[in-house]
């Protein structure tokens, strides 16, 4: 009988996504906003259905004060970084949505409070120098990748997973100050106000070929 | 004459032989508690070993088995006996947990082709063989084998090395359930180590030889694991010496000390299996509690279960796996069930069942008759203890019994239940999703309607006190928007993990719990003509206090795994992927015994072998 209460209670859809979105803008004298939202809206469901369970293939699964402490401790490394400030955090626990947002004087600051987190939290990066350089800003040129999205790679590798990826999206804008001149990415759309560079993917294609997310920027600055 | 003697003396040693030569079953150790038997092993000539070594009751013999030396190979190639049983056994007590299995051998050759792990390790005494591998040992006695595996239970290892008190003041390095990976833990640990302490002619030397002896100790103490890993090999050996002796070398198996299991023995039935809830009883880790407060009313309560034990036949005809299980039990124990399990179908459970269900159950008890009989009985086992924990306990009891309105509250629940699988929806969710501006690409966030499946269930329990319900949620409604009184039902907004509604249908014999807007809109009252059919209900009818159905296509092989255990997951994939129904009934209780009965009609591709081994190994999986 509690083999079936739990079949009925907890059976959930396959259709749901997941939706990534970086938003970074990079000013002319190297500094930035970076905006990282995870948007898992419509997969509410299943989610909720997972938090109301002990354990999920064998592994506990955390409830949402200790999600809430986790993230408490990333945002408190990040906090701590050289070079960041005004780190925020938005959780909405109704829709399952999560923003990060914080100010960068320069990428390398960014880069390294990045990887400084990662090792805070025990993982210390395995990751290759590339994805460790991801971003690159000189006022004038981006050379960017998506950010380090492998450490999720290993985790989402069932059949049920891939299907969630397949119909999420990742969308990454990258925002200046100055008009852009050069878009090497062919898959790049740029806003009509020439300032704003978007790429949009399927979470599934990004995870398998995360260079699709790949581009060269070039700006033209106003002295020019 | 002469050869008239040695005629009848011949026809005398072929049948002495054949009645007294060593049979599979004599090698299944008497600690087991659990067995499987297959007679009928014809059937499973052309099963591959790497499918039959993929199913549960084989996991403990992956290692030995699975390495490449049973590639291609099926069971009749690997030497054994297709005249005897092939017999799947597991015990666990406090101390020790033992699987194995035993077999006949026809070509011993052939045999170790397969379990080429193994190598010959003596001959016992009585001229048994034993090869051992790295856990395991395979004894070889006469015409048949024996698989043995015995290991520490890791509740007792766990304790033995605790016990020796041996890490307090170390580093402990240990291993993440997740990848294995080593975790060196920083310990606060305060080095109560004795201070060196200056006394008349201290001498520098002496303070060095004191460092040197206490790095050199450091350098000799084991971790943690490898103390661990210690005893439990010192155990294994121990235990399986102990094992040896009994089973092999004293001939003390569970057919010849268990006269239930012998005469389980004889049937002819294509399976068999035996299990002892007697001693499965005080293994329920459920009763920690139970058996550390009261270890006094817990013997009682094992006195009470001594007889319980299931016995079960797996017949298998051309599409259909039926088998047979009976329930045990002392008389005792059996006056409570059948008082408890012994009542007529609830009419107002079958009529919100509908005919073209997915999958349903019924349960039919009766709390209020079983705690009346379970109190007469329990009461005066209980009262010749003297225990203060226990007299508090039992006053308490008393005192409770006197005190509550007992028709009140077994009026408000019975104990019957009834539940309901009608297939999967599409429900409208909400999620958030982006608008953008072309101008500059920034963003609003806008709701927007999801579609998501869901199941769609329905759960009634049986109540003459519905009453108590309305009351409630008629006061929580008062305090939130999202219980609201609908036509002849409540709902409960969003109550399915916040996403999708409930509705509550308070009859006045039946409490509905549903998420079926179909039953709510249209069948408030029941589903009339499209409830299951007179058929169904004739057969609901005879039988006792369970029944279950279920359309495998429709329900289990949509079932979501990722929201079950492992072990509820194994039992699934063994049937997944087949289509046919799956029937389980009970009988009415009697003093001393209960009979279910599952059939499994299925319709599939796959051999009869297939079927009949997936049954057993759901079986097994859940008796273990």
């Amino acid at each position: 009988m509690k083999i079936f209460i739990v079949f009925i209670l907890f059976c959930c859809s396959l259709t749901s996504c997941i939706e990534i979105l970086d938003d970074v803008t990079y000013n002319p004298d190297g500094s930035g906003e970076f905006k990282y939202t995870i948007n898992l809206s419509s997969s509410k469901l299943k989610i909720n259905s997972i938090l109301a369970l002990d354990s999920l293939d064998g592994k506990k699964v955390p409830s949402k004060l200790e999600l809430q402490e986790k993230v408490s401790d990333i945002m408190g490394v990040l906090n701590c970084q050289e070079g960041i400030q005004g780190v925020s955090l938005e959780e909405n626990y109704d829709n399952f949505i999560f923003k990060v947002s914080l100010h960068f004087d320069n990428v390398k600051s960014l880069l390294n409070a990045f990887s400084k987190t990662r090792e805070a939290l025990g993982n210390p990066s395995d990751s290759n120098e590339n994805d460790e350089n991801w971003v690159s800003w000189d006022g004038v040129t981006l050379i960017r990748q998506v950010p380090d999205l492998n450490s999720f790679k290993f985790r989402l590798v069932k059949k049920e997973d891939e299907e969630l990826m397949r119909n999420g999206i990742y969308t990454s804008i990258s925002r200046f100050i100055f008009p852009v001149e050069k878009i090497e990415n062919p898959s790049a759309i740029l806003a009509k106000n020439n300032k704003a560079v978007m790429l949009r993917s399927s979470l599934f294609d990004v995870f398998g070929n995360p260079s699709l997310m790949d581009n060269t920027i070039s700006v033209k600055p106003a002295d020019n | 004459m002469s050869i008239s003697l040695k005629g009848c003396f011949l026809t005398f040693m072929l049948f002495a032989y054949s009645i007294f030569a060593q049979q599979s079953e004599a090698l299944i150790p008497r600690d087991a508690s659990t067995v499987f038997s297959i007679n009928n092993i014809n059937l499973l000539q052309k099963i591959s070993i790497d499918e039959l070594v993929e199913y549960d009751f084989m996991e403990e013999l992956h290692q030995e088995l699975f390495d490449g030396s049973t590639a291609g190979k099926t069971l009749k190639d690997a030497g054994l006996d297709f005249d005897q049983r092939l017999n799947i056994f597991y015990g666990k007590d406090k101390i020790y947990e033992l699987t194995g299995f035993s077999f006949g051998i026809k070509n011993k050759e052939e045999l170790f082709q397969v379990f080429d792990d193994f190598e010959y390790s003596e001959t016992l005494k009585n001229g048994a063989e034993r090869y051992n591998s790295l856990f395991n040992s395979l004894i070889i006695k006469g015409n048949s084998g024996v698989l043995l595996r015995i290991q520490p239970t890791d509740d007792y290892l766990i304790k033995v090395t605790d016990s020796l008190n041996y890490f307090e003041w170390e580093e402990t390095s240990y291993y993440s359930d997740d990848q294995w990976e080593a975790v060196e833990v920083e310990e606060a640990i305060n080095l109560e180590e004795e201070p060196i302490e200056e006394e008349e002619g201290f001498e520098l030397n002496s303070l060095n030889e004191y460092i040197e002896h206490t790095e050199q100790e450091h350098k000799n103490k084991k971790t943690y694991w490898e103390i661990r890993d210690s005893i439990q090999v010192s155990m294994q050996t121990k235990g399986m010496l102990s094992l040896i002796e009994d089973l092999i070398i004293n001939e003390n198996s569970l057919q010849t000390v268990d006269k239930r299991f012998e005469a389980q023995l004889a049937k002819e039935s294509e399976g068999i299996f035996f299990i002892d809830n007697s001693r499965n009883f005080s293994n329920q880790g459920g009763l920690w509690y139970f058996q550390t407060m009261y270890p006094i009313l817990n013997e009682d309560l094992k006195e009470l279960y001594a007889q319980n034990y299931m016995v079960g036949d797996l017949h298998l005809d051309s599409n259909v796996v039926h088998f047979d299980l009976r329930a045990n039990y002392g008389e005792e124990l059996g006056s409570i069930y059948t008082e408890m399990n012994n009542n007529p179908l609830n009419k107002d459970f079958v009529k919100y069942i509908p005919r073209d269900a997915a999958a349903y159950f019924v349960y039919n008890v009766d709390l209020r008759k079983a705690y009346e009989r379970a109190y007469d009985i329990l009461l005066p086992l209980l009262k010749d203890k003297r225990d203060d924990k226990m007299v508090m306990n039992l006053l308490a009891i008393q005192l409770l019994d006197r005190l509550v309105d007992k028709d009140a509250f077994f009026g408000a629940y019975k104990g019957g239940i009834f539940g309901t699988f009608n297939g999967v929806q599409t429900i409208l969710t909400k999620k958030i999703e982006y608008d953008w501006n072309d101008e500059n690409f920034e963003y609003t966030e806008i709701e927007t309607e999801s579609e998501e499946d869901i199941p769609v269930f329905t759960i009634g329990f049986a109540s003459e006190r519905t009453d108590l319900c309305e009351l409630v949620l008629s006061d929580l409604s008062r305090l939130t928007s999202r219980i609201e009184r609908k036509e002849g039902y409540w709902v409960i907004k969003d109550a399915i993990f916040d996403a999708a509604p409930l509705f509550v249908v308070c009859t006045e014999k039946v409490l509905l719990l549903s998420n079926d807007m179909y039953l709510v809109d249209e069948h408030i009252e029941g589903y009339g003509k499209d409830a299951i059919s007179k058929k169904d209900l004739k057969r609901i009818k005879k039988t006792g206090v369970l029944y279950a159905n279920m359309d495998l296509d429709l329900s289990i092989n949509h079932f979501p795994q990722a929201f079950l255990d492992a072990r509820q997951k194994n039992v699934l994939n063994d049937l997944k992927n087949n289509s046919g129904r799956i029937e389980l009934s009970s009988s009415y209780s009697e003093l001393t015994k209960t009979d279910y009965s599952l059939r499994y009609n299925f319709e599939s591709s796959s051999s009869k072998a297939t079927q009949f081994l997936d049954m057993m190994n759901a079986m097994f999986i859940l008796a273990k």
